[in-house]
């Protein structure tokens, strides 16, 4: 009978404690993965590691898919009145949010956190997409990347003499578009009507991204920054494009249209010799390519150039003022030095804060694996990503005519100046 | 009087089902069909009445034919075959031949297993260079397909998928529609001399109109309604190539925000769906020998 | 011109015997009958020769051909189902005509035989009509026509009838009998029905638990059962069975049932005395039991008293239950029999008409043994 009384007691301790954990600040975390590789464990990771440093803020990760399908999801949530707290999208998405008034400004978070000072830690290229057509800032950089080259070093080396008759040196990759196309070529190998292995794969799925990278090494961009003055069909990108549907109908050096999550598991496989590929898959190439493999800058035409790619934080309005707080807390803890770097070395990801990089696990790591330092070293050279309203309608104006034209279904003229008009038309009354 | 009492006990017992029904069938019909009269997207936030502008629109707009295309190819093209086997597989499976518990398994286990976790297997199975299907391909000397990654192939990489995880399906409603016919008929057609291809062109076939008819309309509504495979798989691409209208619409609602030219679509798909379920009950209706006498 | 003959046939299907060295003789243009209960294997061995069952041991022979590896088609046979087994989406013409067509019979034969079919079975008029457009009657006689189209040696029935009222089942009945005399063909049909087998069958075969219990003509099935089981199988109602005692009294054998004691005529006693005091079982038909009060001249001895339990009128005869110690007897009595509920009686035995099973199974007649 005691017994029963002590138990009885128990559970109705329980219950108080459970209640007074209620009082707990939730947040509704909504993030992508949109590289290969398992990266939900590492996010799941690090939130328990801040759960347990804030004992009185309980985050709930919420994996949303790859970049398009969580920014449908946010979207959809907030029209539904239901916004998360803290959403990781992709940075080009940013005009949109703000365009269904979804956001709240961090500017007088940054300003408590010490303003310039504060910011100055972070590095300005992944800074670019941070702010609204207002000047205040709405994102907070997070899982950032640039595509990089990625190559195979021991089929350089296989193909050495070859490389070498043509002038190549096996030991380096391409530093510029001409030697893009004929490393590629030499690396080609052919066997009836299989090709056994590819010189080159620049992927599908995100090829305007890539495309992006083209147009800045040829010195042009896709829209200008005020997000409204449309460049898609400037002689330089059509160059860029001559250049891809060459690759890849021409000289069939490169595969048309690879899917994007199933391209690092061909260079992985051994099925190409060289790939464009986010540094965010990096991580996975390390742990399972049975091979030596490098990284590098993409080759320049007129310049080096890139994009910078990834997903921001961003606070959501309509939310309690506590949990605006608790988020911001959040992405602080997110983005701070160590954990910063722990997120690099687990996914590839360039990490955003500078002092990163003098962590000694940081630079014990990158002792280990120099390919690493790449992504971080080419931001010299990254401009902002494109930002528009309408984004995602924009996106497929892009890729639908660049997927024409790579197939071979359209003339890369027409399929520049078909997307051109798509786009000028999503931007209109922006 | 007692009857009429009886009829109206009847209605109200329906009340709530038809309560259901409205709520979330008719009422988002009638909603989706009045709004595919507005301009509703991220840049004009509220409905504005724009008579049948989308409509024009649309009709301008190449995507939208390529889409309707594809939706009406996929239909044609996936519904005979998987009728026809589905037909067959139960046959040989109530005729209880060798194997059968092989062929049970292969059947019902792509039918049971979510939607996207099949995706993901032929995301795998199509992949280009690690793919079985293209090793197979290879095997055999034939060239490797692009598949997914094709505007030539994307399209029948994803009726062949979505055959696969349809069939075992409509097998089993085509093994209830079986349980139906008179297994004497069957002995009385082969002490007749008809062979197995007889037998059932003659007998089954014919009897099994009622369960055809029910499958053929289902096939077509499921098939036109296709949307997880598309979503997981390809996105609807490359360049639109497996572009279909459910998909469309999913892509002008929650992707690009025009809820105007999505209602538009909606309204156009249940048309589409209306109009033939009714064709068909017009042509076939009657026609058909229903076995319970 | 078909025989047919069961050498020694034998079905199992799995652990389980359906039909057991099943050995039969059909000679040309015969009707035979297969009766039994359900369950007894008639009509898996009915099925085995139509080619629908595979034949575990033993032979079946068509005309001296052995048929157990040809294909049904080419047996010359043709059958008749207990559910017609008709084609619904079909006219009865397309149904009479199916299995011709499939035998590649030029059109205008195929036109005249089932014209001519149709007109036997006075279903001409029926031809472009569907089979749920029929009634049960029609139907049957498509099913029939479908088999006659054919023209085949022999004709099985499996059970046709069973799905008419009564009313009807007699009419077809007879209409099949006609048949046979019309057709001059060799016919075997089965049933469960053991007046259809009197009525029908030039020859009955009573099978039970998978075993021919005895082949013969009607008549003498009826008269002579070879087992008890047949004896209780044919007529209706059925044959009355007591155990007795067979007892020797005043130069006589007596049957001995301690409330009841009859004297075995002479003209069977010789075949009996070998079982002078043996106990065994006395059995005497419904039919062969009188009326005390309707019979003029009887032996005295062979009266039995008892009481009246259930009186049952049919019209022609009345059948009474009566009750004679513990045993409970049926009694086929002139229908103006003045027997009162609950209250004693005279019944006559003809004892010329009486029978003695072993008790032993299975049962053997004692006029055999």
């Amino acid at each position: 009978m005691k017994r029963k009384i002590f138990w009885v007691g128990a559970l109705m301790v329980l219950f108080l404690f459970s209640s007074t954990a209620s009082a707990k600040v939730k947040l509704k975390f909504f993030y992508p993965v949109g590289v290969a590789g398992p990266l939900v464990k590492v996010i799941n990771g690090m939130v328990e590691k801040f759960e347990s440093e804030n004992p009185d803020i309980d985050v709930e990760p919420v994996y949303a898919g790859n970049y398009n399908q969580t920014m449908q999801k946010v979207q959809t949530a907030v029209l539904g009145g239901n916004p998360p707290d803290v959403a990781v999208v992709e940075i080009s998405e940013l005009f949109s949010l703000l365009q269904m008034d979804a956001l709240i400004p961090l500017d007088s978070y940054v300003e408590r956190e010490g303003g310039k000072g504060f910011l100055a830690d972070f590095y300005p290229g992944f800074l670019g997409n941070a702010y609204g057509r207002d000047g205040k800032i709405y994102g907070f950089p997070f899982q950032r990347s640039t595509p990089i080259l990625y190559w195979n070093r021991d089929m350089f080396r296989a193909a050495g003499d070859k490389l070498k008759a043509a002038g190549l040196d096996p030991s380096r990759p391409p530093d510029n578009w001409d030697e893009l196309v004929e490393y590629s070529k030499i690396l080609t190998i052919r066997e009836g009507n299989q090709t056994k292995q590819y010189g080159l794969i620049i992927p599908g799925g995100w090829n305007d991204w890539i495309f992006e990278a083209f147009s800045r090494q040829n010195g042009s961009q896709l829209l200008k920054e005020d997000g409204l003055t449309v460049t898609f069909n400037s002689p330089e990108n059509l160059e860029a494009l001559k250049l891809w549907v060459k690759l890849m109908q021409e000289l069939q050096t490169c595969p048309v249209l690879r899917p994007w999550n199933i391209t690092p598991d061909d260079f992985i496989g051994g099925v190409t010799a060289m790939m464009y590929y986010s540094t965010g898959g990096m991580a996975k190439i390390r742990k399972t390519a049975k091979f030596d493999w490098g990284a590098a800058f993409q080759p320049k035409r007129k310049q080096y150039g890139t994009p910078v790619g990834g997903g921001d934080f961003h606070i959501f309005k309509g939310i309690p003022k506590e949990n605006q707080d608790a988020a911001w807390t959040f992405a602080k803890f997110m983005t701070r030095p160590d954990m910063a770097a722990h997120w690099s070395i687990e996914s590839g990801y360039v990490a955003v804060n500078k002092k990163s990089y003098d962590l000694p696990e940081m630079k014990a790591f990158l002792e280990k694996f120099p390919q690493m330092t790449v992504a971080r070293d080419q931001l010299k050279y990254a401009y902002p990503k494109m930002m528009a309203v309408n984004y995602q309608l924009i996106r497929n104006a892009m890729t639908t005519n660049l997927d024409a034209a790579l197939e071979g279904t359209k003339p890369p003229e027409q399929a520049l100046e078909d997307a051109h008009k798509l786009m000028e038309e999503a931007i209109k009354g922006s | 009087m007692r009857e009429k009492l009886e009829s109206y006990r009847a209605y109200l017992f329906l009340i709530p089902g038809l309560f259901f029904l409205f709520l979330f069938t008719y009422l988002p019909i009638i909603w989706s069909t009045w709004l595919s009269f507005n301009e509703w997207n991220l840049l004009s936030p509220k409905p504005v009445f724009s008579g049948l502008e989308n409509f024009v629109k649309l009709w301008q707009h190449d995507v939208f034919w390529l889409v309707m295309k594809n939706s009406f190819f996929f239909v044609t093209v996936s519904i005979f075959p998987t009728m026809f086997l589905a037909l067959v597989f139960a046959i040989l499976i109530d005729e209880r031949m060798k194997g059968r518990v092989y062929y049970i398994y292969s059947l019902f286990y792509p039918t049971l297993i979510p939607m996207a976790a099949a995706a993901m297997l032929w995301v795998y199975i199509y992949s280009p260079n690690l793919g079985i299907l293209n090793i197979f391909l290879a095997k055999l000397g034939l060239p490797k397909l692009g598949w997914l990654g094709s505007s030539q192939t994307s399209l029948w990489a994803l009726i062949i998928m979505t055959f696969w995880k349809n069939l075992g399906f409509f097998t089993l409603i085509y093994l209830a529609g079986l349980q139906n016919v008179n297994r004497e008929l069957y002995e009385a057609a082969y002490i007749d001399g008809a062979g197995w291809w007889r037998r059932h062109f003659s007998i089954t076939f014919p009897l099994v109109g009622p369960t055809s008819l029910f499958v053929l309309v289902v096939a077509i509504i499921l098939t036109f309604r296709v949307f997880d495979q598309i979503h997981l798989m390809t996105e609807g691409g490359p360049g639109n190539s497996s572009n279909v209208i459910v998909y469309y619409i999913f892509e002008n609602g929650f992707k690009f925000f025009d809820w105007g030219r999505a209602s538009t679509l909606t309204t156009i798909l249940v048309l589409i769906l209306l109009s033939l379920t009714l064709i068909i009950f017009g042509i076939f209706g009657k026609r058909i020998t229903y076995t319970a006498d | 011109m078909a025989t047919v003959s069961f050498h020694y046939v034998t079905k199992r299907f799995g652990n389980f015997v359906a039909v057991k060295d099943f050995d039969l003789g059909i000679g040309d243009k015969e009707f035979v009958v297969l009766v039994g209960p359900s369950g007894c294997g008639k009509s898996t061995s009915l099925r085995m020769l139509a080619g629908l069952e595979k034949i575990t041991e033993g032979t079946i022979e068509i005309d001296g051909r052995v048929v157990n590896n040809v294909h049904p088609k080419d047996r010359d046979i043709a059958m008749v189902f207990q559910n017609y087994a008709l084609y619904p989406h079909m006219t009865v013409y397309k149904n009479m005509a199916f299995g011709l067509q499939l035998r590649r019979f030029p059109k205008s034969e195929v036109d005249k035989r089932v014209h001519d079919a149709a007109e036997i079975l006075e279903i001409s008029e029926l031809l472009k009509r569907k089979p749920r457009e029929l009634s049960g009657g029609q139907r049957q006689r498509v099913a029939v026509g479908r088999a006659i189209v054919r023209k085949p040696s022999v004709f099985l029935f499996d059970e046709p009838l069973s799905n008419l009222d009564a009313k009807l089942r007699v009419q077809m009945r007879g209409e099949i009998l006609k048949l046979h005399h019309r057709l001059q063909s060799t016919i075997i049909y089965v049933t469960h029905d053991q007046i259809e087998a009197m009525t029908m069958g030039s020859k009955i075969v009573i099978m039970n638990a998978g075993e021919i219990m005895q082949v013969g003509e009607p008549i003498k099935v009826y008269d002579s059962p070879d087992n008890m089981f047949v004896a209780g199988f044919i007529g209706s109602p059925a044959m009355n069975f007591l155990e007795v005692k067979l007892i020797s009294k005043d130069r006589a054998l007596w049957v001995d049932g301690g409330e009841f004691c009859l004297p075995i005529p002479d003209s069977k006693g010789q075949k009996y005395a070998q079982h002078k005091g043996k106990t065994c079982y006395f059995g005497i038909r419904p039919e062969h039991m009188y009326d005390r009060e309707f019979i003029k001249d009887y032996d005295p001895r062979n009266v039995i008293k008892a009481r009246v339990d259930l009186i049952e009128p049919v019209g022609s005869f009345v059948i009474l239950q009566i009750v004679v110690g513990k045993a409970t007897i049926v009694a086929q009595v002139d229908s103006h029999t003045r027997a009162v509920l609950g209250e004693e009686m005279d019944l006559v035995a003809d004892m010329e008409k009486m029978h003695l099973f072993s008790t032993d199974p299975p049962h053997l007649s004692l006029s055999i043994s």
